[in-house]
């Protein structure tokens, strides 16, 4: 078990005009695939607040079956299964912004060049075919002076 | 006659020099190779063949990671035998791949300048799993934008080239392929390859980038050509060749 982890799951009533009520509070235990959903996430009931304010009039109407009892009875427990459903929208949402494969890695041109001059850069790859292209030793960055005085006129494209 | 030839004049520039048999042995070869390589994946490192260094790169630490692993090859035409009695396998070569830029660096500064090849040769830069081929499946609905430089330019432009497309300056999601620069007897050719040749956005943010970081007069030719253009040419030129009975 030690890759599990206890976490509070709380359930709240709700009724209309009134702040959500905590009734219970179980302690889960969590294997780790779960855990890491969770981490970020520990205020958990606070969507379902949405159904039982005024601040959203037009969701209410539109789901008059769950909201309109919601308001009227109150909801006296959530099943797991819907409180995980609530976490993972919440953190499909956080995904969007903040995964990093959704992150580009960019870099300018003077940045890498820069990048070029660092030891590392210069030293000889492990796996180097022999080939006539393939140099034995690292030439100096930057391109021939020949070529760098034919780019500042301006007929340099065939 | 001669529209035949123009047509493979314009197109000039990547890896249409190779005949289809050896095309196929290759990419037999490759596949055997990937097998290979799948039963050495706990050796992240394992140089699976000298010919084709089929590794999986992965950036060193401290090193500055690239959003896409690539390979950089090397092609060159046999000068004096014709085109299709070569083996694909003796015209284009794997140098090798790099995930950070620092590996990049390390490949880059020890192999020779596009300025100081000699003859009929290309270096390639693609996304490592995409074959600089038009056949690769990445590449078969693409194209590419062809822009031909005068002699003494090549080295700059390439450099600049495939910084850009290494540092996602391109912003066109995943839809760069590869890099091409081709020597020819007059004139050098930078060419850029993208995924989906029907797709005008990124076709047109692709050409203004390459203004942008190519630093291009505004007068420069850029022309963009379908693969499936370029393997039409290949063909009729190769069906107009046999049928004269020259090979």
């Amino acid at each position: 078990l030690a890759w599990a982890r206890d976490i509070k799951v709380s359930v709240w009533h709700l009724s209309e005009g009134k702040e959500p009520v905590c009734r219970r509070t179980y302690r889960v235990r969590m294997e780790v695939s779960r855990r890491r959903i969770l981490q970020k996430h520990l205020q958990p009931a606070r969507p379902l607040r949405r159904c039982s304010t005024d601040q959203d009039p037009c969701f209410r109407n539109a789901e008059p079956s769950v909201c309109g009892q919601a308001g009227e009875k109150t909801i006296n427990s959530i099943g797991v299964e819907q409180f995980f459903e609530i976490l993972h929208l919440q953190t499909q949402t956080l995904q969007k912004d903040s995964t990093p494969t959704k992150v580009r890695i960019s870099y300018t041109r003077d940045f890498l060049i820069q990048l070029a001059s660092s030891p590392i850069a210069k030293r000889k790859p492990d796996f180097l075919p022999e080939h006539p292209v393939v140099l034995e030793k690292a030439r100096e960055p930057g391109v021939p002076r020949l070529e760098k005085r034919s780019d500042e006129n301006n007929e340099m494209f065939a | 006659m001669n529209n035949k030839f123009d047509a493979l004049k314009d197109d000039d520039s990547g890896d249409h020099d190779q005949d289809q048999g050896s095309q196929k042995d290759c990419e037999k070869e490759k596949n055997d190779n990937d097998e290979d390589n799948d039963q050495n994946t706990a050796k992240k490192k394992v140089c699976v063949s000298p010919k084709y260094n089929a590794t999986i790169a992965v950036p060193g630490v401290g090193e500055h990671p690239l959003q896409y692993n690539y390979s950089f090859w090397y092609s060159r035409r046999t000068p004096g035998r014709p085109a299709s009695t070569q083996s694909y396998e003796s015209n284009i070569k794997q140098i090798g791949s790099f995930a950070s830029v620092e590996q990049f660096w390390r490949f880059y500064s020890h192999m020779i300048r596009p300025g100081d090849l000699t003859g009929h040769s290309d270096f390639h830069l693609f996304k490592e799993g995409i074959k600089p081929m038009w056949e690769d499946d990445a590449n078969k609905l693409g194209g590419k934008w062809i822009i031909r430089l005068r002699k003494g330019l090549a080295s700059r432009c390439w450099e600049n080239l495939i910084l850009a497309m290494l540092g996602e300056q391109f912003m066109v999601g995943e839809e760069i392929c590869g890099a091409v620069v081709s020597v020819r007897f007059q004139e050098d050719i930078i060419s850029i390859w993208n995924k989906t040749a029907s797709d005008q956005a990124t076709i047109t943010r692709i050409r203004d980038t390459l203004r942008r970081v190519l630093n291009l007069p505004p007068n420069t030719i850029m022309e963009y050509k379908t693969h499936t253009d370029s393997i039409k040419a290949w063909e009729d030129f190769h069906g107009l060749v046999n049928a004269v009975g020259g090979r």
